[in-house]
C-alpha cells in the first residue's frame, strides 16, 4: 500500500522544484499581471480595481493600434527572415565543406552577444553622418541613409539588426533538423534521377516540417516580445514608427507610471502570440504526425 | 546525413563551381555577422574624439590599448566579474536541476495533471518579461532576498524551454533501460541520478550554453535587484557609460568585448554536443 | 503658497560640546554648519547619479558626517540612464532610498504618486526666500513642500564662433540684442550658405528644446486652470511651420533618434558642419573636450518672438516617505542646498544655482555662464517651467514629442499634429480626474 502512494507521488516530487520556482517567480506574478490589468495603478500607490476600463482605453489609444501594427509587421519579417535565411544556410552547412563548424560558430556568435551592448553598436553602426554603413554606402556613391532618423527606413533598421542577432539560433535548429533526416532517403531521391533541389523540395522539407514548426513557433515569441534593440537604437521613433507592443509596455509602467495599463497592453501581447503559435500549429500540425 | 556523396570521377565542374559559389556566400555572410564585433573592438581601441569622426576612422592610427585598463578601473570591474561568474554558474547549475528533474517527470512517467501542467510552463514562455518584473521583485522582496546572490539568480532558477528541451531528448531514449535498471533495484532518484543524468549530457550541454549566456548578459534584473553596487554584475557596470552628458562608447566597447570572452568560450567548450543533442530533442512532437 | 508652511519650533541647543567646537573649527576653513549641534543620529541611503559626480558627492557627504558624529550617509552612484527603472521599482516595493534626487519634470509625478515626505517641518519660509520662486513652486504639492531645487538648468543656445565670424554675423550676448525669429531665419540661411554646412542648427533632442519656441510666441499646452488643452492655437500652428519651414529649407537638422547619445547629436556641430547647437551649459566640459581647438566656442541669446520661452530644468532633492530618519534626512537635504555647496557644485558642473544668494565663480566659459544666467533672468517662462511640472506630464510629452517629430520629418500637417496633441491631453486630463 505504501508503495503505491510513494509510486505517485514520485513524479510530483521531481517535478516539485521546478514548479515551486515557476510558480513563486512566474506565475504568480503572472496572476498579478493578469490583475493589474484590471487596475489602475500609478506604480508608487496600491492599485484601485476598475474592470475593463484600460482595455475599452486601449481601443480608442491611437497609440496603441500603432504599436500593434508595428509589432505584427516586426515579427512577420523577422520571423520570415530568420527562418529563410536560417534554413538556407543551415543546407549549406550541411553540406561537407572544410571549416563548416567555423562557420557555424561565426554565425551563433551574435545569438550569445548581450543584446543592449550590441544593440548600442548597431546604432553606431547606422548614425546617419558618420555611421560605418552609410560610409560603405558613400563609396558605391549611394546617399546617406537616415535609418534611425526617418519612419521610412527606422523599422527595417531594426529588422536588420534583429535577423542579425537571431539566425544563427535557426541554423542550429535546422541544421539539427536535416541531420536527424536519414541520408537514405536522399539518395535515394537522387537515384530515381531527381534534381538536387525536387530531392529538397520532395523528400527533405517535407521531413523537416516539425523543425520549421519548432523555429517558427520560438522565433515568433522572442519576437513578440521585442524591446531592447528598439529601447536602445530607436526609443520607438521617430514618431511612433518603431513603437512595438514591449515598447509600449516598458513606456505606459515606467515612464508613466500607468501599471495597470502597461499590464493590459501585455495581456494583448500574450494573446497575440497564442492565436499565433495556435495558427502554426494547425498550420502544421496535422501534417507532423507520421 | 543528407550529404550526397560522389564518387571521385561524377565530379563536374559543375560541382567545383557550386561549392566556390557555396563558398563565397559563406564567407560574405561570415564577414557581414562578424562585423559588428570587429566594430566593437575598433571602437574599443578608438580615442573618443575618433568613434564618431568624418571621414570615418576604420582603424585608429594611434590604437588606445590603454581604453581597456582605464574601462576595467573606472568601476570596480573584477568584483562584478567575480559576482557575474558566481551569479551565473549558480543559475546554470539550478537550471540544470530544475529542468532536468522536470523533464525526466514528463518525459518517463504519467500522472494526474501531466497534460495541464505541461501546457501551462508552455504559457510562461510566452509572458512578457516587462509585466511580471514589478511583482516578481515584490515576490523577491517579501522572501528577503533583495540584494542576495540568490535573489539575482532567480528569475533564471529553471527554464520552461528547458523542461521542453529534457522532455523531448528523453523522449526518444528507450524505456528498457530504466525498467532494467529498476528490476536491479534501483529507486527513482538513483536512477535519475545514474542513468538519466549521464545520458542527458549533450542536452544539459546545450541547456547550459543556453542559460549562462541569458544569465551571463541579463541586464534589468540584476539592475533592479542589487542594492548596492558589491552586488553588481559586468552588464550593470556596463550601463555606467553611458550618461546624462553623453556616452563613452571606447570604454563602453573595451569592457563589452572583455565580458564577451567567457561566453564565446563557454561555447567552444560545449559546441561539439550542440547539434548533435538539438537534433534528438527537437523533433518528436 | 509660502505661507502655509508653520514655522518650525526651535530646538533647544545643548550646552557647548565637542560638535560646537568642531563646528567652529571647521567654519575658520570657509564651510557653515547651520545643523551642527543638534545632535544628529542615524544612517541614511543616499542615490545619485553618475561617476563624475561621485568623488565631489562622498566630499559633502564627509563633511555632513563630520559635522554630526554619529551620521552615516550611504551614497549610492547609479547610471543615469537606467535610474527611473530602479529607483521606482523600489519604492513600488517599500524598498525606497532615505534621499534621492529627481529630475524636474518628475518632482510633483512623484509627489502626486504619495511616496516624498513632507520638509514643511523643517524647512522655514525665510529658508525658501532665496530661490528662484518658478523652482519652489515646483517643489511644493497640494501646499507642501516636497522638495528642494539643488541646480537649475536653463536651455543653451551654442554656437560656433568661427562660422559666425567667417559669415559677419554678430553674436547677440544680451536680451535687447536678441534676434527676432526673421532675423534668426535669416542667420541660419547665411551660416548655412556662407559655410556650406550639412545643416546651421541641431535644435535639441526633446521637450525642453522644442517648447520654448512654442511657448515663446505665445502658445501653450494647457488653459489657464489646467484642465483642458489649449495647444490648438494659431500660435503654435505658426511656430510649427516655421519650425517645419527651417527643417525643410535644411537649416534645422531633422531631430535625432530617442536613444542618440550627446556625441551622436553633438557630431556635426563638434566637427564644423553646424554653426548653432541647442544644448545646455551643463554639458560644457564635455562639449569642450570634444571640440578641442578646432574652434571657438560660444553662445547667443535665443531668438524672441511675443513671450517669455525657456524652462527651467534642474536636479532635486527629495526625502522618502518611508524613512526611519525624516529629519536627519531633511537636515542632510538642507545641507545639500545650502549656499556653499550649492555654489560649490555649480562652479565644478557649470549648473546655475536656484539660489540668488550664491554668485558661483566660473574658472572656465565665465562668459558663456554668464549668459545663460542672464538668459534665465531674462527670458524664464513660470509657465512652461509649470506645466513641465504638472505630475501627469510624462504622457503629454510623449505624444508631443512623437508628433513634433512627424511634423518635421512632413510625415504629418501641423493642423493634424495639434489636433493629435490636444486629443491626447484631453484624454490624460479626463484619466487625471
Amino acid at each position: 500500500m505504501s508503495y503505491r502512494i510513494n509510486r505517485r507521488i514520485i513524479p510530483y516530487l521531481f517535478l516539485l522544484p521546478c514548479f515551486v520556482a515557476l510558480i513563486l517567480f512566474s506565475f504568480i506574478p503572472f496572476l498579478q499581471g493578469l490583475y493589474f490589468a484590471l487596475t489602475s495603478y500609478p506604480l508608487l500607490k496600491s492599485p484601485e480595481f476598475i474592470g475593463f476600463k484600460n482595455f475599452e482605453r486601449l481601443t480608442r489609444d491611437p497609440l496603441f493600434l500603432a504599436s500593434l501594427r508595428n509589432t505584427l509587421v516586426y515579427m512577420i519579417t523577422t520571423v520570415t527572415l530568420r527562418v529563410i535565411i536560417g534554413l538556407i544556410l543551415a543546407v549549406l552547412l550541411n553540406i561537407r565543406l572544410r571549416g563548416r563548424i567555423l562557420f557555424r560558430t561565426i554565425f551563433y556568435l551574435p545569438v550569445i552577444a548581450p543584446l543592449v551592448t550590441v544593440s548600442v553598436v548597431w546604432r553606431i553602426i547606422f548614425d546617419t553622418y558618420s555611421g560605418v554603413l552609410n560610409a560603405g554606402l558613400d563609396l558605391l556613391g549611394i546617399a546617406p541613409v537616415p535609418w534611425l532618423t526617418s519612419t521610412a527606413w527606422a523599422m527595417p533598421a531594426i529588422v536588420i539588426m534583429s535577423v542579425w542577432k537571431t539566425f544563427g539560433w535557426n541554423i542550429v535548429v535546422f541544421l539539427a533538423g536535416l541531420q536527424s533526416i536519414p541520408g537514405s532517403l536522399q539518395e535515394a531521391a537522387l537515384i530515381d534521377g531527381a534534381s538536387r533541389w525536387q530531392a529538397f523540395r520532395h523528400v527533405t522539407l517535407p521531413l523537416l516540417r516539425p523543425t520549421v514548426l519548432l523555429a517558427v513557433v520560438m522565433s515568433t515569441i522572442s519576437a513578440s516580445q521585442v524591446f531592447d534593440q528598439v529601447y536602445v537604437m530607436t526609443g520607438g521613433g521617430p514618431g511612433y514608427s518603431t513603437m512595438t507592443l514591449g515598447q509600449m509596455v516598458y513606456t505606459a509602467g515606467f515612464q508613466d507610471y500607468e501599471m495597470g495599463y502597461a499590464s493590459a497592453v501585455s495581456v494583448v501581447l500574450l494573446l497575440i502570440t497564442l492565436i499565433f503559435t495556435m495558427i502554426q500549429f494547425k498550420g502544421f500540425g496535422q501534417e507532423v504526425e507520421y | 546525413m543528407t550529404e550526397v556523396k560522389h564518387s571521385g570521377s561524377q565530379r563536374s565542374w559543375e560541382y567545383y563551381l557550386g561549392r566556390i559559389t557555396v563558398i563565397i556566400v559563406l564567407v560574405l555572410l561570415a564577414l557581414i555577422t562578424l562585423f559588428p564585433f570587429i566594430w566593437m573592438f575598433v571602437t574599443a581601441l578608438k580615442s573618443s574624439s575618433e568613434v564618431f569622426k568624418w571621414p570615418i576612422v576604420l582603424f585608429p592610427a594611434n590604437p588606445q590599448w590603454g581604453n581597456f585598463v582605464e574601462a576595467w578601473n573606472r568601476q570596480p570591474f573584477t568584483r562584478f566579474l567575480q559576482n557575474t561568474i558566481f551569479i551565473t554558474i549558480g543559475t546554470t547549475l539550478l537550471t540544470l536541476f530544475t529542468s532536468s528533474t522536470a523533464g525526466f517527470a514528463f518525459a518517463k512517467y504519467e500522472f494526474r495533471g501531466k497534460r495541464i501542467l505541461f501546457i501551462l510552463i508552455l504559457l510562461l514562455l510566452m509572458l512578457p518579461p516587462q509585466v511580471t518584473l514589478v511583482p516578481t521583485y515584490l515576490m523577491v522582496r517579501s522572501l528577503g532576498l533583495v540584494n542576495s546572490y540568490f535573489g539575482l539568480m532567480i528569475p533564471g532558477i529553471t527554464s520552461v524551454f528547458g523542461v521542453f528541451l529534457i522532455r523531448q531528448y528523453l523522449q526518444s531514449i528507450p524505456n528498457e533501460l530504466i525498467d532494467a535498471a529498476r528490476i536491479d533495484g534501483s529507486n527513482d532518484w538513483g536512477i535519475y541520478l545514474q542513468i538519466i543524468l549521464p545520458l542527458l549530457k549533450p542536452a544539459l550541454a546545450v541547456l547550459a550554453i543556453f542559460t549562462f549566456t541569458g544569465s551571463w548578459n541579463s541586464f534589468l534584473w540584476p539592475l533592479i535587484i542589487a542594492d548596492s553596487s558589491t552586488m553588481y554584475t559586468l552588464q550593470v557596470g556596463i550601463a555606467f557609460f553611458s550618461g546624462q552628458t553623453g556616452t563613452e562608447y571606447q570604454l563602453m566597447m573595451a569592457v563589452a568585448v572583455v565580458s564577451m570572452l567567457p561566453v564565446i568560450l563557454m561555447y567552444l567548450m560545449f559546441q561539439r554536443y550542440f547539434v548533435a543533442s538539438v537534433a534528438l530533442s527537437g523533433m518528436n512532437y | 503658497m509660502r505661507s502655509r508652511f508653520s514655522s518650525v519650533s526651535q530646538k533647544s541647543f545643548k550646552p557647548v560640546t565637542m560638535v560646537l567646537v568642531l563646528a567652529l573649527i571647521l567654519s575658520t576653513v570657509g564651510m557653515s554648519f547651520a545643523q551642527s549641534g543638534k545632535g544628529l543620529e542615524g544612517e541614511l541611503t543616499f542615490y545619485w547619479y553618475e561617476d563624475r559626480f561621485a568623488e565631489t558627492m562622498q566630499s559633502y557627504i564627509a563633511q555632513f558626517e563630520e559635522a554630526n558624529p554619529g551620521v552615516t550617509v550611504n551614497l549610492e552612484i547609479l547610471p543615469f540612464g537606467t535610474y527611473f527603472e530602479r529607483l521606482p521599482v523600489q519604492i513600488a516595493s517599500g524598498n525606497a532610498p532615505d534621499v534621492f534626487f529627481l529630475v524636474s519634470g518628475q518632482v510633483q509625478n512623484y509627489a502626486r504618486m504619495d511616496v516624498l515626505a513632507d520638509l514643511g517641518a523643517c524647512v522655514t519660509p525665510e529658508e525658501l526666500e532665496p530661490y528662484r520662486s518658478a523652482q519652489i513652486d515646483f517643489s511644493t504639492y497640494d501646499g507642501t513642500l516636497i522638495a528642494l531645487p539643488f541646480t537649475t538648468t536653463v536651455l543653451t543656445l551654442l554656437v560656433n564662433e568661427d562660422l559666425f565670424n567667417a559669415a559677419g554675423i554678430e553674436i547677440p550676448r544680451t536680451f535687447e540684442e536678441a534676434w527676432t525669429w526673421e532675423e534668426f531665419a535669416d542667420v541660419l540661411r547665411t551660416l548655412k550658405a556662407n559655410n556650406n554646412l550639412v545643416s546651421a542648427m541641431y535644435n535639441g533632442g526633446r521637450d525642453f528644446w522644442w517648447l520654448p519656441w512654442f511657448y515663446g510666441n505665445g502658445a501653450s499646452l494647457f488653459n489657464e486652470t489646467l484642465d483642458e488643452p489649449a495647444f490648438n492655437s494659431p500660435e503654435a500652428l505658426e511656430t510649427f511651420e516655421y519650425l517645419k519651414a527651417l527643417t525643410d529649407e535644411g537649416l534645422i537638422a531633422v531631430p535625432p533618434t530617442a536613444g542618440a547619445s550627446a556625441q551622436e547629436v553633438q557630431q556635426l556641430f563638434v566637427q564644423g558642419r553646424q554653426a548653432v547647437f541647442s544644448g545646455g551649459h551643463w554639458d560644457l566640459t564635455g562639449l569642450v573636450d570634444a571640440i578641442g581647438d578646432s574652434f571657438v566656442l560660444n553662445a547667443a541669446m535665443f531668438p524672441v518672438s511675443s513671450s517669455n520661452s525657456l524652462a527651467l530644468g534642474g536636479d532635486y532633492l527629495v526625502v522618502s516617505r518611508d524613512t526611519a530618519n525624516p529629519e536627519l534626512a531633511c537636515e542632510f537635504i538642507k545641507f545639500l542646498t545650502s549656499a556653499e555647496v550649492t555654489q560649490d557644485y555649480s562652479e565644478r558642473y557649470y549648473y546655475l544655482p536656484p539660489r540668488s544668494d550664491v554668485t558661483p565663480e566660473y574658472t572656465e566659459h565665465a562668459a558663456i555662464m554668464e549668459l545663460v544666467a542672464s538668459q534665465a533672468d531674462a527670458l524664464a517662462s513660470s509657465q512652461l517651467t509649470l506645466h513641465r511640472g504638472l505630475p501627469f506630464y510624462s504622457t503629454v510629452n510623449s505624444v508631443f514629442g512623437a508628433e513634433y517629430q512627424l511634423v518635421m520629418l512632413g510625415e504629418k500637417s501641423p493642423e493634424e499634429a495639434l489636433e493629435a496633441i490636444d486629443a491626447a491631453i484631453a484624454q490624460v486630463l479626463a484619466e487625471a480626474e
